[in-house]
Parts: structure tokens; sequence; C-alpha cells
């Protein structure tokens, strides 16, 4: 990639968050699919054992490369990749999966969301026929980790199939990005 | 009768004068410049501390004037350069404590004769005239109008758009969000969400104005009205306009065609923008 200005986008979460999903939707290109059949049974046929990857080319000589990140600690190799020149990062909640509030706190700090203040936004997924009253308890969690560690980030319901949503959660990074 | 009031100004000055339009006239019908004299004229009384009267009729304007001495100086000055006149004859011109017409604001008046505050003032300053041909009773006929509905036509075009031009409250303000907006049902639009990221840093309002994701001012204003009144806002007096420079760079991102290559934000943007 001589010549080339490129960012990184980390989608972070743990299996069945909807990471692949959203990498594929967004990217212009077929992403590297990493998916194998998994041998134990975490409630769906495949899943990542590498990283998914995609891109989107802005122009010529720039890209935003996607990367899924695995959101288990043992996985800090790949995390310590995607730190560099990160553009931005959406971390991404199975709503049907209980919160773990110190992963949340543990990747805000690792990707120094706060220190280089990198546009980061909090996505709910599968919450499409979710009990309002559950997902305001979620997103209560989910807001007192932010206010803990001082970010300030939205916390939205998101369908990573959907290419329209995909394109605005990528315009509100962009728009928290200081020019 | 209105209540004359003593000036606050120790240099209190009343000027009247007669002066003929340049524009042509058109029996019965107002010049078109009359609604733009008015509102420009309003404003600058208006910070020049300056009141009284401006009537039209057959050709000739006639205008009252009171305020502080160096105010009406200066107004003179650029009354005696304004093209839109000729043949600018000054009838009154003295110091004077009283304050005839009580600070009220310009006002395009078509029946002098009717107008208390003009009345007072003529009584108590022409008639103190020597030598002069102009009695006040042709002063009043001359610039009394033929056709009133005019004039007060005029006047509620000029308070309508008044009302619209007032200025927004933010517009001179740097405004922050306090905290994203809770959003427990589904993703809000596209502009919600960029409105919100662009305001999450502190934002001087001509910037966000340069960068207004919503297709016109009044939307935008609109939801910050909105945001506010959920007290999720700080804003700010601002102390100094942000330079231009940054004014124009943020207005470069919403047209295509004007994309900075070196920049990745404009490069997003403008990708971004082609995916709708």
């Amino acid at each position: 990639m001589e010549n080339r200005e490129y960012k990184k986008l980390a989608i972070i979460g743990h299996v069945g968050s909807g990471k692949t999903c959203f990498v594929k939707t967004l990217s212009e290109i077929t992403p590297v699919d990493t998916d194998v059949e998994s041998s134990v049974n975490i409630g769906k046929k495949t899943t990542t054992v590498g990283i998914d990857y995609g891109r989107i080319n802005l122009d010529e000589m720039t890209a935003l490369g996607i990367y899924g990140v695995p959101g288990q600690s043992r996985y800090t190799f790949i995390w310590e990749m995607v730190r560099e020149s990160l553009w931005g990062a959406i971390v991404l909640f199975n709503f049907n999966n209980s919160l773990d509030e110190n992963n949340l706190k543990e990747w805000l700090r690792f990707f120094k969301i706060k220190e280089n203040a990198i546009p980061c936004i909090i996505g709910i997924s599968h919450a499409e026929n979710a009990d309002p009253e559950m997902l305001d308890q979620i997103i209560d969690h989910i807001q007192k980790c932010l206010e803990e560690e001082c970010v300030m980030a939205p916390v939205v319901p998101v369908d990573p199939r959907s290419t329209e949503e995909a394109v605005t959660l990528l315009n509100t990074l962009n728009a928290m990005v200081r020019v | 009768m209105n209540e004359l009031s003593v000036s606050k100004h120790k240099s209190h000055r009343v000027l009247m004068y007669i002066s003929k339009a340049t524009e042509p006239e058109v029996k019965g019908i107002l010049p078109q410049c009359i609604v733009s004299i008015i509102t420009v004229s309003r404003k600058e009384n208006q910070k020049a501390g300056l009141s009284g009267v401006l009537a039209y009729a057959d050709g000739y304007f006639l205008q009252v004037l009171e305020g502080a001495d160096d105010a009406i100086e200066r107004l003179l000055h650029k009354l005696k350069k304004d093209k839109r006149h000729k043949n600018l004859n000054v009838l009154v011109d003295r110091k004077s404590s009283k304050n005839y017409f009580n600070d009220k604001p310009l006002k395009l008046e078509p029946a002098l004769q009717s107008n208390d505050y003009f009345i007072d003032f003529i009584r108590e300053n022409f008639t103190s005239l020597e030598n002069s041909t102009i009695t006040p009773q042709k002063v009043i006929e001359r610039a009394v109008s033929k056709n009133p509905l005019q004039e007060r036509q005029v006047e509620r075009h000029i308070e309508r758009s008044e009302k619209e031009n007032e200025e927004f409250p933010f517009s001179s303000c740097e405004i922050k969000l306090k905290a994203w907006p809770r959003f427990n049902s589904k993703l809000p639009p596209r502009e919600f969400m960029e409105l919100c990221a662009l305001i999450s840093q502190p934002i001087a309002y001509p910037l966000l104005l340069a960068k207004n994701p919503y297709a016109s001012e009044k939307e935008l204003n609109q939801v910050l009205v909105q945001l506010d009144n959920a007290k999720l806002l700080a804003v700010n007096k601002l102390l100094s306009s942000p330079p231009v420079e940054k004014l124009e760079r943020a207005g470069r991102a919403e047209s295509v065609e004007r994309v900075d290559r070196e920049d990745f934000f404009f490069k997003m943007k403008s990708f971004l923008g082609r995916i709708r």
C-alpha cells in the first residue's frame, strides 16, 4: 500500500455480536471470510477464528480498513495491530447476551478511546424486537461504564445487515473526527 | 397628545428636511427604494439612538430626526451624498432639550397631520423660523400621502421581514452537546446523528452552520432548540468570530467538487455522500 493514506475502523465485540455481518455490509470488496464451522454450540453454525477484514477505497490513494476484532482478551495481539492508525471504533453488543461491563471498559482503555479522542459508537444488535424496558436497562449499564471511563459516545440499536444504518454510523464517526 | 420626555442626551438635536426623490414619480405609488430605505435606516438609526418619521408624497421625501448631535451630524453627511434623492433642503436644525418622538424607531408615516409627535414637533420648531417660504401647513400638505394604504402595507411587509430575520439566539455562541440523546427504539436519521456528532465537541455556531447536515438553516435551528429544551446543550457566548479560513474550509466539505484530496475527513464525506 505504497503512498496510500490508510486508516482503520475497528468493529469490536464478542461472538455473535454482528461483527462479520457489519464488515460485509460496509466493504466495497468481498471481505476475507475466515469463518469455519464451530466445534462448540455457540448458537450459530460458523464462527470467525481469525479476523474479519474489509476495505473501503475512498479514492486511488486513500482507504479505510475495516477490522472485525474479537472481544476476548487472548486476542490482544490483534488488538495491538488494529490500534495503529485507528480512525474509529464501533463496539457491538448482542441484546440477547449478557453485558460484561469489564470487557467494555477494557476495550475502551486498550484502544485509547478517551486518550486519543477516537470517535466511538456503541451498537446494540439483535434489538429489533427487544423489550423496551430490558433495552433501557442495557443502555443504562453501558452509559454508566462510559461515564466512568469519561467517554462520550452514542449508544444505539443497530442492524448490522442494513447498509443505510451502517452508512449512518460511518457518517457519524466521521463527523466526530476533529478536523 | 403625547407626553414629551426630557432628552437623555446632553447634546440632543432635531433635524427636518425635504428632498426630491430621484426615482421618477408614479402617481399614487411609493418609490421602490422606500422599503430598503426604511429597513436599513430603522436598524442603523436604532443603533445610533435616532428616532423620527419619514413621509413621502408627490415625489418628495420629508424626514424628521432626533438624537445625539454627533449621530445626527454623521447621518446628515450621509444623506447629502445619498443618490436616492436630491435638492435636500434642511428646514429645521437645532439643539433641543425635548425628546419629541420618545425614542420610537423610524416610522413611515402616511398621514403626518395625525401624527401627534410630528404635530408637537412642528408647533415647537417650525413656527419659529423667519423668512421661510415654506409654511408648516405646506410642509404637511406636501408630505401627506394620497394613498396611506401603501405605507401601511410597506410597514407590515417590513415587520414580517424583520421577524423572519431575527437573529437566532445561538448565532454568536459556541455550542456543545452535554450528553448524547437516548436512542432506545431505532437508529435516528443520519442528519440528526451527524449534528450530534458535530456538537459533541464545542463548536462555534457559524462553523456549525457551514457544516450543516440539514437542508436548511431553519431545520438546523429547530433541532438545536429541541436539544436545548431537552437540556442537552451547553451554550456559551463567543468572544470572537471564527477565522474566515476555518469557515471557508468547513464550507468546502459540503461541495464534492471542492474536496481537498489531501484530507481524509473530506474524502470520507465525499464517499458517504455518493452512497445515499
